[in-house]
């Protein structure tokens, strides 16, 4: 054992020296700088002669140039060069829904290879970092979630790409663009109403009083990244003034800065934080815990849990929708963005912009927007929500109003400062 | 003088690799260098590089630039450290430390009242009292929770005891430590029985007797015969189960989070979430240096025992003491206990799969579409589409029995090599360090291995390893070539070298003497040494979950995925199916070749 332990001194003390070999080498892209060579001298001529008058921007890569020219494409033309990529398109997916929106998307598109991986959010991130820009064959382009760790981890990094097709600009607000959030998921307050004498939830400042101790159950948000994200933006300007106003509504007064918090959204956070429970770690076991459970407990959980289980249709009333109609004051809920970007080391960038434009489709976005489904919203405002079999979804603009939604710059700005705010006191 | 010299060094050299115990040994010391120095100098390289992100953010320098700022922040005393990393530690150690001493508790006392009393129905408790390690130590946490959740506590749904018995137990007694505890000792309990077994029956009983003649009582007897000598055995055992316990993961997720519980290893994923990279892999290089103490306390004491293994010998009779009157009640007492935590968890699983909405029990809400429905695109909603009719179930199942199958040949085989490689240089300072290396898988986290193989895999050199079955083999295999190889070293030390001896005289090629005389001679034990890796790799999720393709591609990662979006029942029948086929696999190889878990993990301790 001591000869281990030798060696493993040696091998320390050699591995300060050594670093880490190839991966050391290959961490950045290895992406090809755009060249001028006779294919970009055609692309160039083409612009050119269409559109004289704009200012084309400069790119430091041949991919970043390909999505540009592709937005402004049809899905004709796209197809047309997509046929002439040979290589497979791999996309990483959160959703396992893209599975359906990649079958109808070859049947649409019969001469394109495009294969899908369901990857967990939290080894996304790993994957493609670890992948992107290395010698491994990995995805080409990827639907994920987490506007922090998108925006700070992978786009700054310039390993994903943004692609936002031209015609479509119209129709989906500017804010979810860049980077092109093709749907949403809400995850909404449910209050267990089984006995009707529970009082129902007004304002969201009833979920800091010492009732609720242990009663309002929530994934830990140190394992489950959105939900964190959505404690960091309580603190923002917007949140925190609607968390102001819902103080000044509950206790009849204006919130005053005592020093101990820093806003009133951290004075929210730090008691409702202390009356969280995390005992379940999945969001259908907080839908099926709190519906069977105790009237008058709190679950936050994905609304198309709903969907599949009686008892909770029957048991659990939406906050957004209680009160008699007029929901509960400050936010109903959260929620987030499942992003599109392309790999910054894709071979196929053409198929790529190509299933992208499918997807914010209303053919595409089929896979999500059916009577199947709820709690999924497309964030291309010109396709109506289809109604689900329960009757209980409504628009997006609805919960739009009235759920927190992520914002990739406010978490870029503040996510450190926050989350060990936070984190010590999920802890 | 010189050439003379050179011609000297090169006889040696030509000599020493003559031998190909020789060969094998140089080969594996360079192969656990490289499986020791790529994961060590990536780690180190992680520890002090600043990563893109949050990191990024709070250091304001640039990505991959040079930095302590990790390790200030995790050790530097204040509200961070202290509750990501001080408290962690704390809590990991008191798993590790009150788990294994339960467990040495549980598992001690049934091994004596096996192997040393007339107690009845010893086969049927043999039998169920393995069933705990047999099945992954979350799924026993899943159980605590279905059986002892009460209305008074956390989620307030009612749990089994509560609704047979009406009893609603403390919150305490639910969740947190006290939990943990309990399922790891009794997850580790077997282990412990089995060490502990094999050197009761192995002591020679005339010691005891001996004290039975002086007229010393039954209690003065145990207390200063049996236990001084199985003393170094379960010391042993302690560190094994401490090690494993300290390091614990999944447990303390089930358990823990409702009263934020957290453990080394529980911290360590929420920093990877959340992006502290850096601080992850600090505290992964520490579990490491902590598993090395252990390893090299355990080791000492292992070392210790020699002494006393010299002096005992097999006892050819060994008295049972009669438990008279006691014998029913105790017999009764160790089957109920053992059928509580070996049949009915299954039986608890088993109704979980045909419930459609989870936890109402009723016979109006029972179906088999868990199992055999037809819709099979529906289970993506978390609706109808049996396992067993589901294609992509099917397939994920086979590929799962078909890694399980793969990361055994190559871990038992290359524990075979290793085995035989260092019985037969026993002495030799490149033995012993061989010996020691081929442990140093078992002391990194699952977490951190796969991350460190998945970036291996996407250099250049390795890229063809990349999203294929191949790393999955070698990952599987190199993790699980700790449990081989200790096994093989253990069985061939069995062997009298004399054996082989006169097959060299009569020039029989190397291969042979290994496969045609040492592997018969010892294939139970061998064979149980390719046992271990296929029932791990069975019930392994967070080890393959980083580097297959997608989540569906194999049973164990698409229960992590259905566990994750809170699909109970699919969950359920999944593990039910793992747990039954482990099972299966244990029985049938028993029957046909005598080899099972039993014998692969005793192995670890016949030093």
């Amino acid at each position: 054992m001591k000869k281990l332990a030798i060696v493993l001194a040696c091998v320390l003390t050699l591995s300060c020296f050594t670093g880490c070999g190839d991966k050391a080498a290959s961490s950045e892209p290895q992406i090809e700088p755009a060249t001028s060579g006779p294919a970009e001298e055609k692309t160039e001529e083409a612009t050119d002669s269409k559109e004289a008058a704009e200012e084309v921007p400069e790119f430091d890569t041949e991919i970043e140039k390909t999505l540009y020219e592709a937005s402004k494409m049809s899905d004709e033309e796209l197809y047309a060069k997509a046929k002439e990529e040979k290589e497979k398109t791999v996309v990483y997916s959160t959703t396992s829904l893209a599975a359906t929106a990649i079958e109808t998307f070859l049947a649409k598109y019969p001469d394109l290879t495009i294969e899908m991986s369901d990857i967990g959010e939290a080894d996304m991130f790993t994957k493609l970092s670890t992948e992107i820009g290395s010698a491994a064959d990995g995805a080409d382009m990827a639907l994920l979630q987490n506007a922090y760790r998108v925006n700070n981890e992978l786009i700054s990094e310039d390993l994903l790409y943004n692609y936002f097709p031209e015609s479509l600009k119209g129709v989906v607000d500017e804010k979810y663009q860049d980077p092109t959030a093709i749907l949403f998921v809400s995850k909404l307050i449910f209050m267990n109403k089984s006995d009707a004498s529970v009082e129902d939830l007004k304002n969201v400042w009833q979920l800091t009083e010492a009732a609720y101790k242990d009663k309002i159950f929530f994934k830990n948000p140190a394992d489950e990244p959105v939900g964190m994200n959505f404690l960091i933006m309580l603190t923002s300007d917007e949140w925190n003034k609607k968390l102001s106003d819902a103080y000044k509504s509950y206790f009849g007064s204006e919130w005053n800065n005592t020093a101990e918090y820093k806003s009133c959204a951290y004075e929210f956070l730090d008691k409702f934080l202390a009356n969280c429970n995390y005992t379940y770690t999945a969001d259908g076991g907080i839908c099926g815990g709190i519906a069977e459970g105790e009237p008058g407990s709190i679950g936050l959980f994905v609304f198309s849990k709903l969907r599949t289980n009686e008892v909770a249709r029957a048991n659990l009333q939406i906050a957004a929708t209680g009160n008699d109609g007029a929901g509960i004051e400050g936010f109903a809920g959260f929620m987030y963005p499942t992003y599109a970007q392309v790999c910054a080391d894709t071979d196929t960038p053409y198929t790529c912009a190509l299933f992208i434009n499918y997807l914010l489709s209303e053919e595409g976005g089929a896979a999500w927007n059916n009577a199947d489904n709820m709690g999924t919203y497309l964030s291309n405002s010109s396709i109506a929500l289809v109604p689900d079999s329960t009757g209980l979804d409504k628009e997006v603009d609805f919960w739009l109003d009235r759920c927190v939604i992520e914002d990739g710059e406010y978490l870029a700005a503040n996510y450190a400062d926050v989350y060990e705010y936070i984190a010590s006191r999920i802890n | 003088m010189k050439l003379i010299n050179l011609e000297k060094i090169k006889n040696r050299i030509k000599t020493y690799f003559s031998n190909p115990a020789n060969c094998m040994l140089v080969f594996f010391f360079i192969v656990f260098l490289g499986l020791s120095i790529y994961p060590i100098t990536a780690m180190i390289k992680e520890m002090f590089i600043v990563h893109a992100g949050i990191e990024k953010t709070l250091i304001s320098a640039k990505k991959g630039s040079f930095t302590f700022y990790h390790i200030q922040k995790l050790f530097t005393p204040g509200e961070w450290s202290v509750t990501s990393f001080y408290i962690p530690f704390k809590n990991s150690f008191l798993l590790g430390f009150f788990g294994a001493s339960l467990a040495i508790i549980f598992g001690g006392v049934t091994a004596w009242l096996m192997t040393r009393s007339n107690l009845k129905y010893k086969k049927l408790i043999g039998t169920l009292f393995m069933f705990p390690y047999l099945m992954p130590a979350w799924t026993l946490a899943q159980f605590w929770i279905y059986l002892f959740q009460n209305t008074n506590v956390m989620s307030g749904n009612k749990g089994i005891v509560q609704s047979l018995f009406g009893l609603c137990m403390p919150q305490w007694f639910v969740y947190g430590l006290f939990p943990c505890v309990i399922v790891n000792s009794l997850h580790f309990a077997p282990f412990a029985y089995i060490l502990i077994g094999g050197i009761l029956q192995n002591m020679d009983a005339t010691l005891e007797e001996s004290a039975q003649i002086l007229r010393a009582n039954r209690l003065r007897i145990v207390r200063k015969v049996t236990l001084p000598i199985v003393m170094p055995a379960l010391l042993s055992t302690f560190l094994l189960v401490f090690s494993s316990g300290f390091a614990s993961y999944a447990v303390p997720v089930f358990l823990g989070g409702a009263v934020r519980f957290y453990t080394l290893a529980s911290k360590m994923k929420a920093m990877i979430n959340a992006g502290y990279m850096g601080q992850a892999y600090i505290i992964a290089a520490v579990m490491i240096l902590c598993g090395i103490i252990i390893l090299m306390i355990n080791q000492r004491y292992t070392n210790k025992r020699r002494s006393f293994t010299t002096v005992t010998g097999k006892s050819g009779q060994v008295s049972l003491v009669d438990l008279k009157k006691a014998n029913g009640p105790i017999s009764i007492a160790m089957i109920v206990l053992t059928v509580c935590f070996s049949v009915v968890p299954l039986i608890v699983f088993a109704l979980q799969t045909i419930q459609r909405i989870p936890g109402d029990y009723s016979i109006s809400n029972w179906t088999l579409d868990f199992w055999i429905g037809k819709d099979l695109d529906a289970y993506k909603m978390g609706m109808v589409g049996g396992i067993l009719v589901g294609k992509d179930f099917l397939m994920a199942l086979f590929r799962l029995v078909l890694l399980s199958i793969a990361c055994s040949v190559f871990a038992g085989t290359a524990g075979l090599f290793i085995g035989y490689s260092v019985v037969r240089n026993r002495r030799t300072k490149l033995s012993k360090m061989v010996e020691a290396m081929s442990f140093f898988p078992y002391l990194i986290p699952t977490i951190a291995f796969s991350a460190i193989y998945l970036a291996l895999a996407s250099t250049k050199t390795f890229s063809f390893l990349y999203n294929s079955f191949l790393l999955l083999v070698i990952v599987g295999g190199v993790k699980y070539l700790p449990f081989a190889s200790r096994g093989c070293i253990n069985s061939m030390l069995q062997v009298s070298a004399e054996i082989e001896e006169a097959a060299i005289l009569m020039k029989v090629p190397w291969y042979k003497r290994i496969f045609r005389i040492l592997v018969p001679i010892q294939k139970t034990s061998i064979f149980s040494g390719y046992l271990l890796p296929i029932v791990s790799a069975m019930r392994e999720v967070d080890l393959f979950a980083l580097i297959v393709s997608n989540s569906s591609y194999m049973l164990t990662t698409m229960l992590l995925a259905f566990n994750q979006t809170g699909y109970d029942q699919y969950a359920s029948a999944i593990t039910l199916l793992i747990i039954v086929i482990v099972l299966v696999i244990n029985q049938v190889s028993s029957k046909l070749t005598g080899a099972s878990i039993s014998q692969s993990v005793g192995s670890y301790n016949k030093q």
